[in-house]
Parts: structure tokens; C-alpha cells; sequence
């Protein structure tokens, strides 16, 4: 059998379609035009030729997303699949070995999927660095402990209006956040602003603030008969929600607390430091769940630590296990970090501490601290080091990636 | 009306019991010989009596806890209920302020409760600042994804020879950790060891070193018929599980998996950053769910946060937003902690952070950090104050409080 891994010509992209609909089982489409044919680019893709036939694909969406406070490419991995025959031969650890080569080259020194299967993606040092919070409230539950519902207007806009106020809040709500997508052009926009086969209209409500200036949004759609109550039997959904302030999350909550036909209000992706446990009188209520979120990999260790934000100055030598996918990384290095930026430069010096590719993923992403990681035997350091790595890798706020690709 | 605030004699502990039976409908059994009237003794009780008759009761347990490293003194609040005809006339709010004088006299500068509601005791500055993670796992989906599943030597062991086993253990697993209570035999029996006849049979098996030195145990039941599996019909629920190295956690994991007619692992009780997750194959497949855990107050905020252990040796200026049930803690405070102990002294300076009762008991478990807390409008501080209020209330291990009292 000869292999050969290359991208897909733009002819063979409705194959990959095809085995993309084959592999998730029509969870994207069927045929040449479901999702994974349909949206891909070829040069985004990277796929195994087994005697001239696909046997496995992969793409790899370039993003931009944000890194406490910093701006870095990620490799977005996605449509991972290979043909039941060809299965249990190594072709995606193939395409991976030379894909991780090819994000290093790109500047991609980060990346990150969501899991059909965890089992898959360990092996090849992605960790699970952040989680979908779920909620599931009734409107008559969501009540304020210290009776603040918060003092921002709210109304509903049209959606020529709400296209530039998500952008624009959203940019702002996530330019100190971890792991969040840059959302570019119109498709995201028009992506979420979409309504769906059986969602109704989708609904934009915007939170002003004393000057008048947008301070938080939420986009949510409405359907009624979907909660078995006599009085509320409407379900309010979700889609995304962000907020500039204290103040506007609780106004963006009263607001949705008035829709008094309402029994259940889902929102699916809320991040792992979500306040409503903090501000609700009955935080139980909220039927609070954490779901698996995307998994994150360090491609090139030295440049994904140099480009991140850091909110403290300090220095820490960091011995990195061998690992056979990105030998690049091996070996100890230097970390100068402050809050003008870092350097990693290789050591010779004993490091403070030790570490394997997918433990740095949960390191670097802030998901995990190195106290945690030390803990459960996936870090060696000592005190010290370990209050030191704490400190240099907190983030502002815990990773989050709202956004399925 | 006349109030009385005062606890109950012996003879009254009856009433107690009714009162118990009737607001907690008959959790805790009916009538004047229940858990709640015999578990209690008189001296912890304080009671409002209207005319002369019961009308709303409170005890706390004395207890001790952890505190990142230091055993401090804590008041465990329980069996509050009061008769439907005297609610809402205030008579909790009596009870308790009256009880958090009282606790500060007797060094209990902490205090926690489990909650029937929040609302009741957000109000009285308690913090939900423990959870309890729950696990659903079946036993073919243990299974670790680096292969390590750990080396040490599980075996079950008499449940009359277990008890000093497990204690010897337990002591050596809480000692580092944050918000575990120190366990008399009462409360093994009442929690852990409690015989339960509809569970069948406690077993305890006991994971041993090369050294044949007992390092961890789980505590377990096991009952057929619990689980609509053709093949795997058992259920084991685990009660208690205690761990001093990595090693010995992936074992007793091991041990688990190996009863193979088991379809249901059930454990309701796992700490906020118990590890399974991460070394899991299919993390997912744990179905964990957080639920929520015992709620904190900080009742002496000069007593509590001395005697707290700390790993980092600092200072930091605290300014306690005025809370007139602990009206001592109001006001600006120094303090200066290192690894050696902690002082706290008023304080003239202008505060570095500020905060009120409840985002106090927050941050002194180390459920939510400074930056958290600022995060969400429940505490000020600049970006140089929140690293090292987040650096000194860091603790070693995530609060958690396993027992319920």
C-alpha cells in the first residue's frame, strides 16, 4: 500500500464531503456537499492517499484567537476522519507528525479541536482546556441574592443594527480573555444571526449603559410547546452572550427574567467562569452542567509561551518531556515574562519544572495550575516553583472557546 | 410575644426532634427520638422561644478543619428549621446573629452549614465555596490514556480491622488540604462507615505500597440489580475514597474496575479537583456533574484568616465592606502572612482589595480567586493587588468538605 499525504485538490473536496458524512455519521450532512466538503478550503487540508484513494482527511481552519490579552494564530483542527478500511493503520498520526511541522512553519504554535473522541486526541498531546457550562433555568428562578438585576437598559434590535454592536462588544469582551475566537467577517455574523429549520427568529438584545454605549448583548431565539408547564411552556435559547461589566450581565439576566411565558432558558455554552452561580438567590437552580469543551495543543512551545499575556514578571526554566510529534519542544527552556511581553530561550540550568506536552497545553491555556498538575503527579516542582508557575500562567479569566469549527 | 434566644435543656430536645420531622419532612425521621433530636446535644443548640414555646431552633457542631495546612476550629451550623406559624418575624436572623457572638467567643472563627436553600443564608453572609462532584461511570470505561493505571497492591481488608487503617490515612490526606473536617468515630459512623441495610455490606479496600505501607482506600457498597444492564447489573457506589500519591488513586481505579458485573460506578462526593479527568481515556464518560456543597462564613475574619495556613509570605491590606451581624470584622485590616503564620492588625492605610462578607468566605477557602471575584464586580482591587491577594489565598488543594453534618 503506498501513502501519500497531501492536500486535497478542489476536486476532492466533495470525497472528503462524502467520507465526512460517512465518519460522523450525517451529523454534518451527507454526500460531497455536507459540511466538511462544503466549507473547507483545500489548502486548509491535509489528507492520507492510500494507493490513490482518501482514506483519512483533516483540515486546518486558520483562526486568530486570544491569548490574555494578546493576539495568536491557531490552527483550528477539524474534520478528522478516515475511511472504516483504513482504520487502526497510523494515517492520522501520519497527517499529524507532518501538520504540526506545517503549523510551526505557518506561526501556528498553538492548536485546538473538538473531540469526536478524547481516546483519539491525547495520544497526540491535545488536553481538554476548557469546558461548555450548561444551564438550564426557569424564568421564575432567576432571582438576584443581593436584589441588584442590575441597572442597564435592554431592548431588542433589528438585525441590520445588531450586526455592528456583537462585533463590536464582542471584540471588546474578549480582549483579556483566553482561548477565545477572533470572530472575522461577515460569516460568523451572519452564521449566529441565522435562524435555524425549527429556532423561530433569532432575537438580538442589546444592554446601554448610562452613556448610552453598548455594554453587553445577548442573541436568543424563543419557541413555545417545548416545556412541559401550564403556564410557561416557552424555551428560550441562548446562542451568545457577552458583557462589559457587572452590571450589564445582571441587567442582560433581568432582561430575560422578563419573559414571563418562559419555563426554561438553555444557554449551552456558557464559559467555566460564568458569574450566575455568584449573583442568583438559588444558584441550584440554574441545573448548572460542565460539558466537555475544545481540546488545545502547544505546537512550538517557545513561540506559543512567548506571544501569550502575562500579568506578572518573573523567570522560570521549564523542562519539556521528549515527544516524538514535536521535537522541537524537547528540552529545557528559559521563560523571561512580564507584562510587555516574554522571551524562551533554550537552558542549560536545572529546571523548576517538568512537564509533558499535553500537561503544558493545560498549563499554557490557564485551564490548569501547576500546583493542580503537580498534585496528580502530571508536573514536577517543588513549592516554590510551583507558587511561581501559579502565578506567572493565571489567566484573567479561565479559557473558554464558544465557538464549535 | 415574648422571644427567648437561648438553647434547648435536655427535656426540650424532643420538641426538637418534632420540629426537625416536621420542616425537613421527615429526612432526618419523625417525632421526638429522631436524628435530629438525638444526634444533638443540648449546648449546641440556640433556640427562639415565642411565649414560652419553640418556635425556630439552630445548633452548631463543633467541629475542627483543615486550613490549608493548619487545623482550625469550625462551626458547623445545622438542624435550623423553623414552625410555619412563626416564619418570616425574623427569628433566624436573631438566632444567628446572636450564634456568630457566641461562635467568637468560642475561637470558631469559621463557620459552614448545608443548605436546605441558599436564600435563606446567602442573606447571612455564607459563600457556597465547596462542591461535590459526581460521578457515573461504567466499569469498562475505566480506563487510563497513558495506560498507567498504577502499581500498588489493592486488596479488601475486615471491616473491623479497617477503621484504624482509614483514619491513619484519611489524617495524612486532609492534612495539606482546605475546608475537610477532622473525623471523631461519630462521624465516620454517621457518613463513611454508616451502616445503611438496603445498601447490603461496607467493604474497604486498601491500595498498598511496594513497601506494603497502606496509601490510599475507598470505601464502597455493591448491589446487584441496580442497573438495567444485561451483563453488568451492579451498582457500586464509592463513600469515601482518600489518596496520598497519584499512584494510589490510579489503583484503587484499577481495583474498581475490576468487578466486572459492575454497569454503574457511582461516587457523589469527589472534590472540586479530584484528577480523574485528567487521567481518563474518555473523560466524558465519567458523566461528572458538580453539585452543590457546603457553604462557608467567615465569622471572625481576624481569627479566621490568621490562623489559616499560607504558602507565601506577603502582605496585603483588606477592606471589609461593613456587614452588621459581624460588625467587629468591619473596617480596614494588615495582613501579613508568610509559611510560618499569619498577623492581622487594623489598618489606617488605604485598602489594596476590598470586599464584603460573603466574597470574604470566597476567597478564604480559595473556591474563587481575587482576580475571580474582581471579575465579577464582588471585589475591588487594582491588576497589582489582585496577583498578590490571588497569590496568598491560593490554596494547595480545592476547598471540600466530603461530610455532611
Amino acid at each position: 500500500m503506498s501513502v501519500e499525504i497531501r492536500p486535497v485538490t478542489p476536486d476532492e473536496l466533495g470525497e472528503m464531503g462524502t467520507l465526512g458524512g460517512y465518519a460522523y455519521g450525517g451529523a454534518f450532512g451527507d454526500g460531497p456537499q455536507s459540511s466538511v466538503g462544503k466549507y473547507n478550503k483545500p489548502e486548509w487540508t491535509l489528507c492520507a492517499f492510500a494507493d490513490g484513494k482518501l482514506a483519512s482527511c483533516f483540515a486546518n481552519v486558520p483562526f486568530t484567537m486570544g491569548a490574555n490579552g494578546r493576539a495568536v494564530k491557531l490552527a483550528g483542527v477539524s474534520s478528522i476522519a478516515t475511511q472504516p478500511e483504513y482504520r487502526r493503520q497510523g494515517l492520522a498520526r501520519r497527517i499529524h507528525t507532518r501538520a504540526f511541522g506545517e503549523m510551526r512553519e505557518a506561526g501556528q504554535n498553538v492548536a485546538a479541536l473538538w473531540a469526536s473522541l478524547a481516546a483519539i486526541y491525547q495520544r497526540f498531546g491535545y488536553a481538554m482546556t476548557t469546558v461548555m457550562r450548561t444551564y438550564a433555568v426557569d424564568t421564575d428562578d432567576i432571582r438576584f441574592f443581593d436584589d441588584d438585576g442590575g441597572n442597564g437598559r435592554v431592548v431588542r434590535v433589528d438585525a441590520e443594527t445588531a450586526r455592528d454592536i456583537v462585533v463590536t462588544v464582542y471584540a471588546a469582551f474578549i480582549a483579556e480573555r483566553m482561548c477565545y475566537l477572533h470572530r472575522v467577517g461577515e460569516d460568523w455574523v451572519n452564521e449566529v444571526l441565522k435562524a435555524g429549520r425549527d429556532t423561530g427568529p433569532v432575537w438580538v438584545a442589546v444592554c446601554y449603559g448610562d452613556d448610552d454605549a453598548a455594554r453587553g448583548y445577548v442573541v436568543y431565539t424563543l419557541r413555545s410547546g417545548r416545556v412541559n408547564h401550564r403556564a410557561r411552556d416557552q424555551e428560550l435559547v441562548i446562542r451568545d452572550l457577552a458583557w462589559l461589566d457587572a452590571d450589564a450581565y445582571r441587567s442582560l439576566w433581568r432582561f430575560i427574567a422578563c419573559h414571563d411565558l418562559v419555563g426554561r432558558v438553555r444557554w449551552s455554552n456558557a464559559p467555566a467562569d460564568d458569574p450566575a452561580a455568584e449573583f442568583f438567590l438559588e444558584p441550584r437552580l440554574l441545573n448548572a452542567e460542565d460539558h466537555e469543551g475544545a481540546w488545545f495543543r502547544v505546537v512550538d512551545a517557545a513561540n506559543a509561551l512567548a506571544e501569550r499575556g502575562y500579568d506578572v514578571e518573573d523567570e522560570l526554566t521549564i523542562g519539556l518531556n521528549a515527544d516524538p510529534l514535536t521535537p522541537w519542544n524537547d528540552g529545557q527552556w528559559h521563560l523571561e515574562a512580564g507584562t510587555d511581553g516574554a522571551r524562551m530561550r533554550p537552558s542549560k540550568a536545572a529546571p523548576d519544572i517538568e512537564l509533558s506536552s499535553k500537561a503544558l497545553a493545560s498549563l499554557y491555556t490557564g485551564f490548569r495550575s501547576a500546583t493542580e498538575l503537580a498534585n496528580w503527579g502530571l508536573l514536577a516542582g517543588d513549592r516554590r516553583a510551583l507558587a511561581k508557575a501559579d502565578a506567572l500562567f493565571r489567566t484573567r479569566y479561565a479559557p473558554h472557546t464558544p465557538d464549535h469549527f | 410575644m415574648t422571644v427567648e434566644i437561648r438553647p434547648a435543656t435536655a427535656e426540650e430536645m424532643g420538641e426538637m426532634g418534632i420540629l426537625g420531622g416536621y420542616v425537613y419532612g421527615g429526612s432526618f425521621g419523625d417525632g421526638p427520638e429522631n436524628v435530629i433530636a438525638t444526634a444533638n446535644l443540648p449546648d449546641w443548640t440556640l433556640c427562639a422561644f415565642v411565649d414560652g414555646k419553640l418556635a425556630s431552633m439552630f445548633s452548631d457542631i463543633p467541629f475542627t478543619m483543615r486550613a490549608n495546612g493548619n487545623a482550625v476550629k469550625l462551626a458547623g451550623v445545622s438542624t435550623i428549621g423553623t414552625q410555619p406559624e412563626h416564619r418570616r418575624q425574623g427569628l433566624v436572623r436573631q438566632i444567628h446573629t446572636r450564634a456568630f457572638n457566641d461562635m467568637r467567643e468560642a475561637g470558631q472563627n469559621v463557620a459552614a452549614l448545608w443548605a436546605s436553600q441558599a436564600a435563606i443564608y446567602q442573606r447571612y453572609g455564607y459563600a457556597m465555596t465547596t462542591v461535590l462532584k459526581r460521578y457515573t461511570v461504567d466499569t469498562v470505561d475505566i480506563r487510563f490514556h497513558d495506560d498507567d493505571g498504577g502499581n500498588g497492591r489493592v486488596a479488601r481488608v475486615d471491616l473491623d480491622e479497617a477503621y484504624d487503617v482509614v483514619k491513619g490515612i484519611y489524617i495524612q490526606f486532609i492534612a495539606d488540604r482546605m475546608c475537610y473536617l477532622h473525623r471523631a468515630k461519630a462521624l465516620w459512623l454517621q457518613n463513611a462507615l454508616e451502616p445503611v441495610e438496603a445498601d447490603g455490606p461496607i467493604w474497604v479496600a486498601v491500595c498498598y505500597d511496594t513497601d506494603d505501607e497502606p496509601q490510599g482506600y475507598v470505601i464502597y457498597t455493591l448491589r446487584a440489580g441496580k442497573v438495567d444492564h444485561a451483563a453488568r447489573g451492579q451498582e457500586l457506589v464509592v463513600r469515601d475514597l482518600a489518596w496520598l500519591n497519584p499512584d494510589v488513586y490510579r489503583s484503587l481505579w484499577r481495583f474498581i474496575a475490576s468487578h466486572d458485573l459492575v454497569g454503574r460506578v457511582r461516587w457523589s462526593n469527589a472534590p472540586a479537583d479530584d484528577p480523574a479527568f485528567e487521567y481518563f481515556m474518555e473523560p466524558r464518560m465519567l458523566h461528572s456533574e458538580d453539585r452543590e456543597g457546603a457553604w462557608f462564613r467567615v465569622v471572625d475574619a481576624v481569627g479566621a484568616l490568621t490562623e489559616r495556613g499560607y504558602d507565601e509570605a506577603a502582605e496585603l491590606t483588606i477592606g471589609l465592606a461593613a456587614d452588621p451581624l459581624t460588625p467587629w470584622n468591619d473596617g480596614t485590616w494588615h495582613l501579613e502572612t508568610g509559611p510560618d503564620g499569619a498577623r492581622m492588625r487594623p489598618s489606617n492605610e488605604t485598602p489594596d482589595i476590598e470586599l464584603s462578607s460573603k466574597a470574604l468566605a470566597s476567597l478564604y477557602t480559595g473556591f474563587r480567586s481575587a482576580t475571580e471575584l474582581a471579575n465579577w464586580g464582588l471585589l475591588e482591587g487594582d491588576a497589582q493587588a489582585l496577583a498578590k491577594a490571588n497569590a496568598v489565598f491560593r490554596t494547595r488543594h480545592a476547598p471540600h468538605t466530603p461530610d455532611h453534618f
